[in-house]
Parts: structure tokens; sequence; C-alpha cells
């Protein structure tokens, strides 16, 4: 039997497998469309969740541990990092302070640390869980991707009002420059921009910053899975009934190879897009700060 | 007769949507080989601005990047 | 959106029956049942990392930092101090050096003088045992001259006393030689 032909049912069934079902039942006809049922991506979410959790508590008690112990006997070897794993998650932790800093300002960027933290490290390690074969990332189904993307856009309309208050945000969305122009530019240019500006702001942001993220997992996960389709269907006597034949083992290993080379690739997308999350809701965040500043 | 113009529609749509996603990556792809090798150069010429050029670099890519991704979900739209 | 009804038609009328938004988006239907797990666990880790995880970690970085920027500057002072006492003991060695320098340029100044001292003063009473000695030689040659003076006085007269016989009187004698001898004498000189 030829392999090709069996290649579409394999990929209908991980794109299927893909699709938000009910964690108990992965034969689902449909994707679930009901708001309260458990759901694949979240009991991964919870796995991942409690991950994240069990590695700050660990953390934060030695380093509470070391604190206690620096301050009694005074000895600055004390605050040295206690062990690998305190040390990766410090660096972590000041990655994002920095990141803060850098982007948002010395004065307000360290009030974000923690919502960026949380961001970075909840979509970070659940990207990696996600990669686990057989898991599941938050981002991984569209829903949760832009739900993360709504707690930006709300963190980041909230700060505008809240600094600028309403009108002035609105205002700021047109350039100081055409807002100076004569009266008849002013409302025509000046109205022009204010749409296309509002347009970018309130709702491309948001759908670019939940798609980024749901389709760089989305994609990973396709390739990864077309790949693994390959390997399992050309190798002889894995899947097909195609037995020994020097083109079915040359495809299958050329698949190996590439699968293994794209699994590293998509680690590294996994941490790219944690990170480019991160860094462009401290961008928002920083031009709504800043917004009457230009 | 009926299902052979079902299934020429279905592949019609197949087309539109690899063509669609195809053609809204070009430009976001040039524009992003453009951003990144700029950075490069910048970064070369002024490595103690590597931190704040790949800052800059990502914000640039994302905001190239939007228009490739409004593409991606015409695709699933069509 | 004709062709798409068309496609998914074909596809999942027989499952769903056409779900609507859902089947329409297909992958990227924004489901519920993702979206408000999604809140509960962003809020739920952003209550711990706020309250619990973040205080300690960041309190730990800037004690750390904070330390390590004492002891730099502690170092720094260190240094500082050491590199001032340096200077002083370097100060001191050239002033050190400097004053033996001077004791041994004046010592050998001190001799270079006592030695020229000593040679002029050798050179005076040398020159002066020589003199003495010239002196002592010339009164003893006067002295002898005049001894050989009467002697050849007497020895004349006695010679002369036998050639002339007895006609002149010894005081005449002594006379007549003495201003032979001094005329002698001044030609002599």
């Amino acid at each position: 039997m030829n392999p090709l032909d069996l290649l579409p049912g394999k990929i209908e069934e991980l794109v299927h497998e893909l699709s938000v079902l009910p964690y108990n039942d992965m034969h689902a006809t449909g994707p679930v469309t009901e708001p309260f049922v458990l759901t694949n991506y979240v009991v991964w979410g919870i796995v991942s969740l409690v991950v994240v959790i069990a590695l700050f508590v660990a953390v934060a008690n030695r380093e509470k541990k070391q604190m206690r112990l620096a301050l009694e006997t005074g000895e600055a070897t004390a605050l040295a990092p206690a062990g690998r794993l305190a040390g990766v998650m410090e660096a972590g932790v000041e990655f994002i302070r920095d990141m803060a800093t850098d982007v948002i300002g010395e004065k307000d960027g360290p009030k974000y640390v923690p919502l960026l933290g949380t961001f970075f490290f909840m979509i970070v390690l659940s990207n990696f869980i996600g990669l686990i074969p057989g898991g599941k990332a938050w981002g991984g189904a569209f829903g949760g991707a832009v739900a993360l993307a709504g707690i930006s856009w709300i963190v980041f309309v909230f700060v505008g009002f809240a600094k600028n208050g309403a009108f002035g945000y609105l205002r700021s969305l047109v350039p100081s420059g055409v807002r100076e122009m004569a009266l008849p530019a002013r409302i025509g240019l000046g109205g022009f921009i204010f749409l296309l500006e509002f347009v970018s702001t309130f709702l491309v942001r948001p759908l670019t910053l939940s798609v980024r993220l749901f389709a760089n997992l989305y994609a990973g996960h396709v390739i990864l899975g077309v790949f693994a389709a390959f390997v399992s269907l050309f190798f002889p006597f894995v899947e097909s009934q195609l037995g020994w034949s020097a083109g079915g083992v040359g495809v299958g290993a050329v698949s190996l190879v590439f699968l293994v080379l794209m699994y590293a690739f998509e680690l590294f997308v996994a941490f790219i897009q944690a990170y480019v999350f991160t860094i462009l809701t401290a961008v928002y965040i920083q031009s709504s700060v800043h917004a009457s500043e230009h | 007769m009926e299902g052979s113009i079902v299934e020429a529609l279905a592949g019609l749509s197949s087309i539109g949507k690899g063509l669609a996603y195809g053609l809204a990556a070009i430009g976001p792809g040039i524009g992003i080989g453009i951003v990144g090798g700029k950075a490069l150069e910048a970064m070369a010429r002024q490595p103690e601005m590597a931190g704040q050029i790949q800052t800059t670099m990502f914000i640039a890519i994302a905001f190239t990047e939007a228009l490739a991704l409004l593409g991606f979900v015409l695709t699933f739209l069509i | 959106m004709l062709f798409a009804e068309y496609a998914f038609a074909s596809e999942t009328a027989a499952e769903h029956g056409g779900e609507g938004l859902a089947s329409t988006l297909g992958s990227v239907y924004p489901n519920l049942a993702a979206i408000w797990p999604t809140w509960v666990a962003f809020i739920v880790l952003f209550v711990l990392l706020y309250k619990f995880a973040f205080p300690s970690i960041i309190s730990m970085l800037d004690k750390r930092s904070e330390a390590i920027k004492e002891s730099l500057t502690k170092a720094e002072e260190t240094k500082v101090e050491a590199e001032r006492l340096l200077e002083e003991y370097k100060v001191q060695m050239a002033e050190a050096r400097a004053e033996a320098g001077k004791v041994i340029a004046q010592s050998r100044k001190v001799s270079e003088t006592m030695q020229a001292e000593m040679k002029v003063k050798a050179e005076e009473q040398a020159a002066a045992i020589i003199a003495k000695a010239k002196q002592a030689l010339e009164s003893e040659k006067k002295a002898a001259m005049v001894e050989l003076q009467g002697a050849i006085a007497e020895i004349a007269v006695g010679a002369a006393g036998k050639v002339i016989g007895e006609k002149l009187t010894v005081e005449d004698h002594a006379k007549l030689i003495d201003s032979y001898i001094t005329e002698m004498g001044s030609l002599n000189d």
C-alpha cells in the first residue's frame, strides 16, 4: 500500500488532536464550544502552572532561608545563588527586570516586573511543556492566546487611561505635529490618523499578539507532527505494510533527522515567542505610560 | 454533478488559502530580512549597543510580522 | 465565505451540521473553554508571584548587588590606601637615600680636605727641614772657610817668612794675606 495515501488521514488526525477537546474524550467529533468543559489544553495548562509554582516556591523558600542566614551571620557569601535552579530562576527574574527598566524606564519599570514576569514564565514553561509529545501549551489553543493577549490589552489600555486621562490618551494617538497644524488639516489629517492609530492600537495590537503566539506554536506542532507522521509511515513495519525498501528507509531516516532538527528549533521558538510576547507587552505599556510625551 | 461542483469549490478554496498566506508572507518576509540585516549591521558597528538594538529589532519585527499574521488569520477565514 | 461554507459543508456536515462561527473560523476560533481557564491560571500565578516569589527574589538580587557594591568600594578604598602608603614609603625612601648621599659626600669632602691639609703640612715641614739643613750646611761651610783662611794664612806667613827672612812682622804678614784673600774671595764669588 502506498504510504502517501495514508498521509491525508494522518494529518487530519493530527489537526483533530491539536483542537480543543474534552480531556477524557480525544475522539470527540469536533472542537468543544461550550465554555465549561475541562479540555486537554486546560489539563496540560494546569500541569505547567504547577511546574511554575513549584519552581518558584522552591527557589523563594531557599532564598528566604539564605537571607535569614546572611542577616544572622553577616556573611556576604550567604547571598550567593543557592544552587543551579536558584541561579537559573534568578537569571530569569533579572532578565525580566532588565527588560522592564530598559523598555518602560527606570522610574516606572520596576512596578510592572511581576506582571511581565507572570507573562514570561507562564508562557515559556507552558510552551516547553507543550513540546512534550502529547503535551499542550496555553497558547497552542487560539482561545488561550487570545486570553493572554486580552490581559495584555486590558493592562495597557487601563494604564493609558489611568496615566493620561480618557481624553489625553485618545488625543495622544494623533502625533503632536498634526495637533499643531491649521484647523482644516488638523481635522482632516488628524481624523484620518486617529482612525488608523485607533485601529492599530486597540484592534491590531491584541490581534497580532494573540495570533503570533498561537500561529508559531500551532505551526510548530503541525510541522513536528507531519515529520513524525512521515517517519511512522515510511519506516517499514511501523505503520504501513510497505516492507523493506531503500526508498522507504531513506525517506524515513531523512524525516527523522529533520524531526530532531525541527524539535531543537521549536525549543528555540518556544523561548523566543515568550520573550517577544513579554517585550511587546512592555513596549505597549511604555507607549501608554509615556503617551502624552509624543 | 452536484458533488463534483462542491469538490471543485473546495479545491478552489484550498488554492485560495494557500495563495492568501503565501502572498501575505512575501512583504513581511522581505521586511523582516531587512530589519534583521540592518540590526546585525548596527550591532557589528556598535557592539556595546547590542542590547538596545536587539530590543528595538524585536519590536520592529513584531510590527512587520503583523501583516503576515493578518494573512494567516485570513487563511482560516476564507 | 460562500466557498468556505461549501467546503465545510462537505467536510463536517455529517459531524456537527455547521456550528456557525466555530466551524467557520476552524482553528482560529477563540474557544471560551480555553479563555477563562487561562485567565484563572494567569491570575493565580500573578498573585503568587506578586505576593511571595518576586519580593523575596528581587530583594535577594538587590541585597546581593548591594553586598557586591559594598565589597567593591571597600576594595577600592583599600587599594587607594595601599597606593597612598606606597607613595609615602617611596618618598621616605628617597629622602633617606638623599640623606645618606649627603652624608657620604660630606665625609668625602672632609677626608679630602684633611688629606690636602696633611699634604701641605708635610710639604711645609719638609721644606723647613731642607731649609734648616741648608742653613746648617752654609754655616758649616762658612766656619770651615774661616778656619781654612786662618790655616792658609799661617802656612803662607810661615812660608813667606822663610822666603823673605824675618823682615816682616807677623802682623804685617797677616794684613797682607788678608787683603789678598779677600781679593781672591771677591773674585771667586
